[in-house]
């Protein structure tokens, strides 16, 4: 009876579709469909709740403390503000649906590249963190089923968890720092490996959690009477790990690398203050101290898409590693 | 249960208490330096007889402040846990047992949106309208933290009801509710406890995020993850400012896992059916 | 696979990935290679375009590549930079300005085929034309002094008719009044000149994509975390600095900022105010601040002034003159410069910079319980049932100034409590009214008295910028005396009697101005900054 009944804190699949997944027919992918519009429409009712409720003005925003009231009101009748709410709502989405997401009131360069942009860029952190993440759990775990009394590694690691990301962040970069002085600390090299410093530092955390699952998982597999059967007929150390351990472990192991991916986005806020990268936690929160909405809104509907894409694909994916699911 | 795991137990619900709680009722009382007494004279004292911990940029005791901070963060804490996990069980759990009908239905879409609408705009959101303070800052955390482990929790009950286990028990005759209690809520409940809890170190980073929209504690009121964060700015200056309440917070990370460890391996011992 | 094989694949893996970031990790540019300075900057580059920048920092990019008619001098005075001359009409009314010729601007697809043009009358016009636009953030500077202006941002008129031109080669301004000291509203790198064709261009490409103009640098590339820019070769004017290329890189964190400049990766810091006792041996008023022994080897330091000010604000409509006379007693200005920046600021009573051309301002008040406690008792203000509020926000240390007041203003009795909200909604909740009190501090753009004071005190000028709702009727008299006040000394008489005047009836307790200490590497010369904080980088030397 394997693994039914103890249960891993990540052994399970995301999302409300799971239970109609095995059967792959068109009502589901309607259903998939229907339901993630719907997610986006309440991500836009909910940025434009917000811009009815916040308190500032984003004409007084734009022009500063300074600027006389008329100067003000003018600004607010040419970008529709003093509209009805009816009004305003209809006209945005009426924009949105033909993709228009507008400008950015703070710089007036158009939202969506700009929000591309930054994601691209947090996402890349992301990627790179939780593929280190991977990586590292994957080669701890083997060494340390090969040769246990490595043991001591996976405390070693644990270590990630004790702190919150950003103090891990700031000793980080301290410490490389005055231990690396070669090693520039901002973003400003070119191309997709630049952030390999913040990426490193944000990977602590998931490495932490990913080992430990996988270790945990490891450890029940060897338990169950299937692996000592495989012992019995024969198998390499290597293949016992890779075959009858791993395999086994994929799905509570892979959904913790799928939930680490989606956490990192609005946790590497502290991380791009201190590493000085342009990234969508920052966006995010200039955009809110701005009352930038069209950027708010952009974010929104941009991180609804990617949750909603993540879901759908770690659905499929994990539906074929275990049909069970 | 076997007695070294009791007494791990209870060395470390000690330690917690007397690391945390006494001196923070202790502060609390204004007896020993107030944690928000100035004294411009006394800046950056290093850490000595005089001030155990040192004074910060305005001369204030941060030995105060960092066990003001730590027992407040821990009060806050504990508060938006228990809103989060209880409400993380009856909605997750209503979820997991109305597999597929309605009720379900409309908790996981709640779900969701949770999930895809960042945490700090719903803060920023509804704080322009309630103009809330650090008491119910937290509850919001709460009321908003529950998604996560619900969804864990409703995963595990639908799992474990049509397990082989309770399958059998069925096939025997028990009642759906001696069921539920015995053989899946005990089980079901260990992933969205452990979450929870792992999530702990993240509530002090929210802090820090939150004090970017004048969220949360209002000056000169401390929490533990300003403390580290804005030390962090001076810490060249004055390294005894961050050190000292991370060493703390780390010291309570790790008596906190360990006694988490402990109750989970409890769990595990009885729950588990090897062979 | 033997476990050999794996242990030797893990050594390549960490080998690779420690070569990728040893390798990868060496920047372009340092001090070092070539003459270029890296120049660190607090915060994003999100656009260069004059009207959408907010903060100094940004025009402090902008001011090496575009030019303005007339600019600050390291010594404050007024230079001509794109106009050669000008004249003004009696009365300081009407100001014409005679637009130097055979200024190129710097090569750029915007012109077509011929890559370049010479600067004329039309692009002046079109330029400020377009600073005055309604969604323009400078705007304000001259709204309510030139003639028209209210009008074009209403949408009445589809130009501002008090900015003509008047030949290939002549501007002229109408203002609605008086002003002799009109010249010091212009010049900040907000009123700088761009092409006509920029008018041709998406909005949001300019200050993005492109920024054309006519300075001793022009913007290469530009990314939210850096901008690169060049020397022009055939800028029209001499200069005697060597620097072939800048390069002004984002550092949001102090201290990283710090430890890349100890690592030769960044050529000049502005230096934070917690680090000073790090770095510095001794410091005293006004800024002579004495490096210690380590970071004499490495580094140096400039200091300069900037017309700024810092303050409690406190409401005039809701408090009497005594309350706002005890406040002002009764805030420690000492403490406040000590805590807040080591020593460095200058203590001031009043709102005027004494970095102004020939300014000294009148001595600030000493603290005084005994006077303050007299003071609360002739007010209506009840210290045991009324509260008293600090509005803090997150900029320039108000947070940290909050409390020290909150404590300051405990010992006379009064329970200060501060509300901490993001800047943002302080500007909101000023503008409405609804405060008690705020922690601020002005930047002033303008460098005269006279129009400094005009905007933050005078009466018409509620609820913006007058945000402390002063109404004192004497005071208003003897401001609108200065459109008749066109000699410079007079005008400083002027405003040294008002600020005696205002001392009696005050709108804030102003505590101190600050000067800005820069760090720099000892390769660098030659670095000068105007009273507006730009830095001449076109003059700077590097070895």
């Amino acid at each position: 009876m394997g693994g039914e009944v103890s249960v891993d804190i990540t052994s399970v699949p995301l999302g409300e579709l799971s239970e109609g997944w095995g059967r792959r027919s068109a009502r589901s992918v309607l259903r998939i469909v229907v339901s993630s519009f719907g997610l986006l429409f309440t991500a836009f009712l909910f940025c434009f709740l917000l811009f009815s409720v916040l308190p500032s003005d984003p004409a007084r925003v734009m022009l500063g403390p300074n600027a006389s009231q008329d100067s003000v009101e003018s600004l607010r009748e040419e970008l529709g503000l003093n509209d009805s709410l009816v009004k305003q709502l209809t006209r945005q989405m009426g924009q949105l649906v033909t993709l228009d997401f507008g400008r950015s009131i703070r710089d007036g360069r158009p939202v969506l590249p700009e929000v591309f942009e930054k994601f691209g860029v947090t996402i890349g952190i992301g990627i790179q963190a939780t593929t280190i993440a991977l990586l590292v759990s994957y080669l701890i775990n083997l060494i340390v089923f090969l040769r246990p009394k490595f043991g001591w590694l996976i405390g070693l690691v644990g270590f990630g968890v004790v702190a919150p990301a950003f103090l891990l962040a700031m000793a980080g970069a301290l410490l490389i720092g005055y231990f690396f002085p070669g090693i520039s600390l901002t973003a400003s090299a070119e191309g997709f490996f630049a952030p390999l410093v913040p990426s490193a530092i944000a990977s602590l955390y998931p490495i932490a959690l990913m080992t430990r699952i996988l270790r945990k998982q490891v450890e029940e597999c060897q338990a169950s009477s299937f692996f000592r059967a495989a012992i019995a007929v024969g198998h390499s150390k290597e293949s016992q790990f890779h075959r009858f351990a791993l395999q086994p472990s994929l799905v509570p192991w892979l959904a913790a690398w799928i939930n680490q991916l989606s956490l990192i986005f609005f946790a590497t806020l502290v991380l791009e203050l201190i590493f000085s990268i342009s990234g969508s936690g920052v966006l995010l929160v200039n955009a809110i101290q701005d009352r930038d909405f069209p950027i708010l809104q952009g974010v929104l509907l941009v991180n609804a898409v990617f949750f909603i894409g993540i879901s759908t694909i770690s659905e499929i994916v994990f539906a074929r590693i275990d049909p069970r699911l | 249960m076997k007695s070294t795991r009791k007494q791990i137990f209870l060395q470390c619900g000690l330690l917690l208490l007397l690391l945390f709680v006494v001196p923070f009722v202790f502060l609390s009382l204004g007896q020993r330096a107030d944690p928000i007494a100035i004294d411009s004279s006394n800046r950056y004292l290093e850490p000595a007889s005089q001030a155990w911990f040192g004074t910060d940029g305005l001369g204030r005791s941060s030995f105060a402040r960092t066990f003001y901070a730590a027992g407040l963060s821990l009060k806050m804490a504990s508060q938006s846990l228990l809103v989060s996990f209880v409400l993380a069980l009856i909605l997750g759990g209503i979820a997991g047992l109305t597999r597929g009908r309605w009720p379900d239905r409309i908790i996981s879409w709640v779900i969701s949106v949770i999930y895809t609408i960042p945490f700090v705009l719903i803060a920023v959101a509804l704080a322009a309208v309630i103009q809330p303070d650090i008491g119910s800052t937290y509850l919001l955390i709460g009321l908003l933290g529950w998604a996560a482990p619900a969804r864990l929790f409703r995963a595990s009950v639908m799992q474990l009801r049509s397990s082989q286990h309770v399958l059998a028990q069925r096939a025997y005759g028990f009642s759906e509710t001696r069921i539920f209690l015995r053989s899946v809520l005990p089980l079901a409940i260990v992933p969205p406890f452990l979450g929870l809890i792992y999530f702990v170190p993240e509530l002090v980073a929210i802090d820090v995020g939150l004090s970017f929209f004048g969220l949360g504690a209002q000056p000169p009121t401390p929490t533990l993850g300003r403390l580290i964060y804005d030390g962090f700015g001076e810490v060249r200056l004055a390294w005894w400012i961050s050190v000292f309440p991370a060493a703390l917070m780390i010291v309570f990370f790790i008596i906190l896992y360990r006694v988490v460890d402990g109750l989970t391996m409890l769990v595990g011992k009885s729950g588990t059916s090897k062979h | 696979m033997s476990s050999k094989r794996i242990l030797i694949i893990l050594a390549i893996i960490v080998a690779a990935a420690a070569a990728v970031i040893l390798l990868k990790k060496s920047p372009e540019g340092n001090g070092d290679s070539a003459q270029t300075l890296v120049f660190a900057v607090e915060n994003d580059l999100t656009s260069l375009d004059p009207t959408k920048a907010q903060e100094p920092y940004t025009l402090r990019v902008i001011g090496q590549v575009l030019e303005g008619l007339v600019t600050l001098d390291a010594a404050g005075e007024i230079q001509p930079a794109l106009a050669e001359s000008w004249t003004s009409s009696e009365n300081y009314e009407s100001w014409r300005f005679k637009i130097r010729k055979g200024v190129m601007f710097h090569e750029s697809s915007l012109f077509g085929g011929a890559l370049t043009r010479e600067l004329n009358a039309d692009d002046v016009v079109f330029s400020f034309q377009r600073i005055l636009s309604k969604d323009s953030y400078p705007a304000f500077v001259l709204a309510d002094i030139v003639k028209g202006v209210s009008e074009f941002q209403s949408g009445e008129a589809d130009s501002v008719v008090g900015v003509k031109k008047m030949g290939d080669d002549e501007v002229e301004f109408t203002l609605i009044r008086p002003e002799p000291q009109f010249l010091n509203r212009i010049t900040s790198p907000w009123f700088t000149v761009y092409p006509k064709e920029v008018e041709g261009l998406e909005p949001g490409v300019f200050g993005t994509e492109q920024l054309v103009g006519t300075g001793p640098f022009a913007l290469t590339s530009r990314k939210d975390e850096e901008a690169i820019m060049n020397r022009t070769e055939n800028y029209w004017k001499d200069v005697s600095g060597n620097i072939e290329e800048l390069r002004f890189r984002v550092f949001k964190n102090d201290q990283i900022g710090l430890s890349e400049f100890e690592n030769g990766r960044v050529d000049v810091l502005r230096l934070p105010m917690k680090m000073l006792p790090v770095i510095a041996e001794d410091t005293s008023a006004g800024g002579e601040i004495t490096l210690n022994a380590t970071w004499q080897e490495r580094a140096a330091v400039e200091t300069h002034s900037t017309f700024n000010s810092h303050f409690l604000g406190l409401n005039c409509e809701k408090y009497d003159k005594h309350l706002r006379r005890a406040v002002n007693l009764a805030v420690d200005r000492d403490e406040l410069v000590s805590v807040i920046t080591n020593g460095t600021a200058i203590a001031r009573g009043g709102t005027l910079p004494g970095s102004l051309k020939d300014y000294s301002p009148p001595p600030a008040p000493d603290r005084d319980l005994e006077k303050a406690r007299a003071e609360l008792a002739l007010s209506k203000f009840d210290p045991a049932t009324q509260d008293f509020e600090i509005l803090v926000h997150e900029k320039e240390s108000a947070e940290q100034i909050g409390e020290l007041l909150q404590s300051q203003l405990g010992e006379l009795g009064i329970k200060a409590q501060l509300t901490k909200l993001d800047y943002n909604n302080v500007i909101g909740k000023m503008i409405s009214g609804e405060f008690d009190s705020f922690v601020l501090s002005f930047e002033y753009v303008f460098s005269a008295p006279g129009t400094i004071l005009n905007n933050v005190f005078h009466s018409e000028k509620i609820p913006v910028p007058n945000f402390w709702r002063y109404n004192n009727a004497e005071v208003d008299a003897a401001i609108d005396k200065f459109q008749t006040t066109p000699e410079l000394s007079d005008a400083n008489v002027r405003a040294f009697e008002i600020e005696e005047m205002m001392a009696e009836d005050p709108p804030a307790a102003f505590f101190f101005e600050k000067v800005t200490p820069v760090l720099h590497s000892k390769g660098i010369t030659g670095l000068k900054f105007n009273g507006h904080s730009i830095p001449l980088l076109w003059e700077a030397k590097s070895q």
